[in-house]
């Protein structure tokens, strides 16, 4: 499929997405200095115990925190070796607004912001807060949805090939990390 | 509104005045001897103040929806990356504007369905019909006494305070205009303010036809009456009303009742019309929320349709004549390109109708309205199983055109994978589409995007047929207004946070996973002893589920305006109860004065009174205005996560200490009250996260320990259930260790220490200067 919105009426402007291709992902994991991944509350894939778990491994193979949505905060409560948060995703893009917000660590804001899992509509506008009020970050959509308002997106795929490319994706930042 | 002009003493060439006193414009029999406050009937900017102090704390939130600004023929203007328009506009401004105007919109159509109702009402019972809403109900206008500043005793009196709110609009629409107001702050102070007359506008119409209709005056024990699809009596004839304002559908029943064959037509409605119905006569039906108006109509059931004004869909006359339902448009803002026979003669109306040369038209007096969908529903009904053509052959023929394309999941507003269900229908297999049918918002955007035009929702209607004929529910009526008897018991269990909270579930029903969750919500707080009260769609909604006894929530649980109950105050308007309910605690148990008293009230509520709504499904720009007038009176809202598409939330940082800072008016002191409410409106992402950020925001500065204690053991509780673990931000709310639930203090001490946590003072709160009593 297409670049095209997921959500075909999804258009926002000039400014959209760059394509982002799932074997490409773990060269730019690389630059990435203070990266955050943000879980949203999509069950299909949180309560999937193979995707939690590649979450789980691309976390702790970047470095990064979770933020997780709370009515799914449950499937990653039992990850003891990496941070989890439990927190409203649009209290936190509210945090994430501010350039000179602490962070989980005191340590400063974040420089990237990885979403996966997200209710489309609600996560496109978070992106789109982002976008807009955030210039000091990068955002990136790893779901199977071409979402316009992240800087760069995964193009819309099917379920069973997200699936496999996520996996195949997470094993290369992984293997790259220990190297 | 009236001027007073007053000459001490005037000496000229013409004349020699002495203590000349005169009254122009209307003269208002001034009967209430309470003090005026410092801002009656306020202007655009006479509360600005109060806002920005609210803003500051809960600082606007924006997810602009598109990048550019279309309002003007310099556009469209590209405002990514910090760039401004040809006007000078950024982004943020003008999500601002928009929010503005979304609210502007909602304002003006309860201001408009205000004026409507006054105007009918007037004219039929006169200007001097006294406003009367039930013996334990002195404080029967809350919100009007406490903008306007006046005691309407009459419907001429509520005529006043509209021409206010119209003006009022009036100059906040001209402020969106292009090279008028530039920043943000000030564009959501005006929408506020919008919010605010807004709210008021509710109140006069509500009171007008509590008043001068039979609706009930603020009865619990409102009769239980009938709601779904399925309880529509098909063998009648049928007319159906959608809509908003009463007047129409109540002139059907007038007409009915005058011939004697009231019960042998089916008088039902959608939308709020037909929560007004069943107040007005318990023989209407409720067919349910907004939602159901396109796969109703296209049912054919209807034999005529009544239009009044607002959450219309803009295709439904299209819709009614492909099923031969007749249509009759009444109020001026739904034309509807119709002919207008509001002066023809009733008979040749009739024949009109009849026969199908005209299958709709517009006519402009409720009561012709009324006494031809009768005669026209007489005439046509019992044909109507001719004139209606089953589609289901056609539907399944359609369904196998289905390649799977996807992009009527991709056209859904919520997502769904309608795909998957069609698709599957190939094989016989309905089940997925009856689940869809659970789902659905029936909004059509699916069909519209097919490119094999597959009549989606006709089909989701053929899947779930037998759940639709088996939808029979009980709502209780809606009781309107909250006696003042009512508010004497609760309001000091409230104030002190004894009563853990009062959550409204308000708004439209676009849903993210179906009604369901809205039932979950209601009952999960009234089995906690909150007090529930639900409006409008929401209201609806409860009632659309029925536990395994059978019962909806109506039924399991009192009307009362009490801990552990549920109450439907009734239509959109009616919500003007529910904010009106936190204004009569604010005076009648704290003794409070509310004339022209905006600030000293709002800042009351915000403090002390642990209300906050649950606008599940947001969809309308009303409940953008009703949700904006709420803040303005201090008042949390939180929206499902569709409402993420009003672009705008108001939001505390909890973390920041120094916005939460408030003086403590026995000494005049700034003292830090915790993040309590934490945010003013706020979008969450699923039913867990709804409940417990409720749970959370019910909490006020002012809570007594034992109060803070209750609200805090169902947060903990809460918080554990729903997301599994304890609450990260306890520290944040625990003022001292009498704050904590006795059964688990030891632990929760134990985690408090580890952050770090030291008791706090528990002040006498006020964002008001002029509110500290004495200073030290």
């Amino acid at each position: 499929m297409s670049a095209t919105p997921w959500q075909i009426g999804d258009v926002p402007g000039p400014k959209q997405a760059h394509i982002l291709r799932p074997e490409v992902f773990p060269k730019i994991v690389k630059t990435l200095k203070r990266p955050l991944i943000v879980v949203g509350s999509r069950k299909e894939v949180s309560e999937d115990k193979d995707i939690a778990n590649n979450i789980v491994i691309m976390a702790k193979s970047m470095n990064s925190p979770l933020v997780v949505s709370p009515s799914v905060f449950k499937n990653f409560m039992k990850f003891k070796d990496v941070k989890v948060v439990c927190m409203g995703i649009e209290d936190l893009v509210n945090h994430l607004k501010e350039k000179e917000w602490k962070g989980f660590d005191d340590k400063g804001n974040y420089d990237s912001i990885l979403f996966v899992g997200g209710v489309y509509y609600f996560q496109s506008q978070m992106l789109s807060t982002l976008k807009h009020f955030a210039p000091h970050l990068k955002t990136f959509s790893m779901d199977r949805f071409y979402h316009p308002n992240a800087e760069f997106s995964f193009e819309n795929m099917s379920e069973v090939r997200w699936v496999q490319e996520f996996r195949g994706m997470v094993e290369t930042i992984k293997s790259s990390s220990v190297s | 509104m009236t001027t007073k002009l007053s000459i001490n003493e005037l000496e000229s060439s013409f004349a020699k005045i002495k203590g000349l006193e005169l009254l122009i414009g209307k003269i208002v029999e001034e009967e209430w001897d309470e003090i005026v406050g410092p801002t009656p009937y306020p202007s655009i900017t006479d509360l600005r103040t109060w806002d920005h102090r609210l803003l500051q704390r809960y600082e606007p939130f924006y997810s602009p929806l598109c990048d550019m600004c279309c309002l003007c023929t310099f556009g469209k203007c590209d405002l990514t990356k910090g760039k401004k328009g040809s006007c000078g506009i950024d982004i943020r401004s003008q999500q601002g504007k928009i929010v503005l105007i979304a609210c502007l919109m909602g304002a003006a159509c309860h201001a408009t369905h205000a004026r409507h109702i006054v105007n009918y009402l007037i004219e039929k019972k006169g200007r001097d019909y006294p406003i009367h809403l039930g013996e334990e109900i002195e404080l029967e206008a809350p919100l009007i006494r406490l903008v306007a500043g006046i005691k309407p005793k009459k419907l001429g009196d509520l005529e006043e305070v509209l021409d206010y709110i119209e003006r009022q609009i009036t100059h906040l629409l001209s402020a969106t205009a292009t090279g008028q107001e530039e920043s943000y702050i000030d564009f959501e102070s005006k929408a506020l303010h919008a919010g605010m007359v807004d709210n008021v506008a509710l109140e006069v119409a509500d009171i007008a036809q509590i008043s001068a209709l039979r609706f009930p005056k603020g009865d619990p024990d409102a009769p239980l009456v009938d709601l779904g699809m399925g309880v529509i009596d098909k063998t009648k004839p049928v007319i159906l009303c959608v809509g908003h304002n009463v007047a129409p559908g109540s002139e059907v029943i007038n007409y009915l009742e005058k011939s004697g064959i009231y019960g042998s037509v089916e008088v039902a409605g959608i939308c709020c019309t037909a929560h007004d119905l069943t107040r007005y006569s318990t023989g209407a039906k409720i067919v349910g929320p907004l939602s159901r108006q396109l796969i109703f109509v296209r049912s054919g059931v209807a034999d005529v349709i009544i239009l009044d004004q607002e959450c219309i869909r803009t295709d439904i006359i299209d819709e009614a004549k492909k099923v031969g339902t007749r249509v009759i448009t009444t109020i001026d803002q739904v034309c509807a390109g119709l002919p207008d026979m509001t002066k023809s003669p009733i008979e040749s109306i009739i024949k009109e109708l009849v026969s199908g040369s005209v299958p709709a038209v517009l006519i402009h007096d409720p009561a012709k309205a009324g006494e031809v969908a009768v005669k026209v529903a007489l005439e046509i009904a019992p044909n109507r199983r001719a004139r209606i053509v089953s589609d289901e052959q056609e539907v399944l023929d359609a369904i196998l055109r289905c390649k799977d394309c996807g992009r009527c999941r991709r056209n859904c507003p919520i997502d769904l994978p309608i795909n998957e269900a069609v698709y599957a229908s190939h094989e016989k297999n309905f089940d997925l589409l009856a689940e869809i049918y659970n789902q659905c918002l029936l909004c059509g955007r699916c069909e519209s995007e097919c490119p094999e035009h597959i009549p989606i929702v006709s089909a989701i209607r053929v899947a779930a047929m037998e759940k639709i004929r088996n939808e029979k529910y009980k709502i209780r009526s809606g009781r309107g207004p909250i006696k003042d008897t009512e508010i004497r018991k609760v309001g000091r269990p409230i104030v002190m946070g004894e009563i853990p909270g009062v959550i409204a579930f308000v708004g439209c029903a676009n849903y993210p996973n179906g009604n369901k969750e809205l039932v979950e919500m209601a009952d999960e707080f009234a089995k906690r002893r909150y007090i529930v009260v639900a409006s409008g769609c929401a209201a609806m909604d409860i009632a659309r589920y029925k536990d395994e006894d059978g019962q909806t929530l109506y039924e399991k649980y009192a009307g009362d305006f009490d801990a552990g109950c549920i109450l439907n105050t009734g239509s959109c308007v009616s919500n003007a109860h529910i904010i009106g309910a936190a204004v009569k605690i604010a005076n009648i148990f704290a003794n409070r004065k509310l004339r022209g008293n905006f600030e000293e009230i709002a800042d009351y509520i915000l403090n002390r009174i642990g209300a906050v709504a649950i606008a599940w499904g947001a969809q309308h720009q009303k409940a953008a205005s009703i949700a904006t007038g709420a803040n303005r009176l201090g008042i949390p809202v939180i929206l499902g996560p569709q409402g993420v598409k009003y672009r705008r939330a108001y939001l505390g940082r909890a973390d920041k200490k120094e916005n939460w800072i408030v003086y403590n008016a026995r000494t005049g002191e700034k003292v830090y009250a915790g993040p309590a409410p934490e945010h003013l409106l706020y979008v969450t992402e699923s039913k867990e996260e709804a409940i417990v950020t409720a749970a959370r925001l019910v909490m006020r500065p002012n809570d007594t320990n034992k109060g803070r204690m209750i609200k805090l053991s169902h947060y903990i509780d809460l918080h554990q259930k729903l997301y599994g673990i304890l609450p990260e931000d306890l520290h944040l709310f625990v003022r001292t260790e009498a704050d904590l639930p006795l059964t688990m203090k030891d632990q929760l001490l134990k985690m408090l220490k580890k952050r770090g946590w030291e008791p706090m003072e528990l002040p006498d709160p006020t964002l008001l200067e002029r509110q500290i009593i004495r200073r030290e």
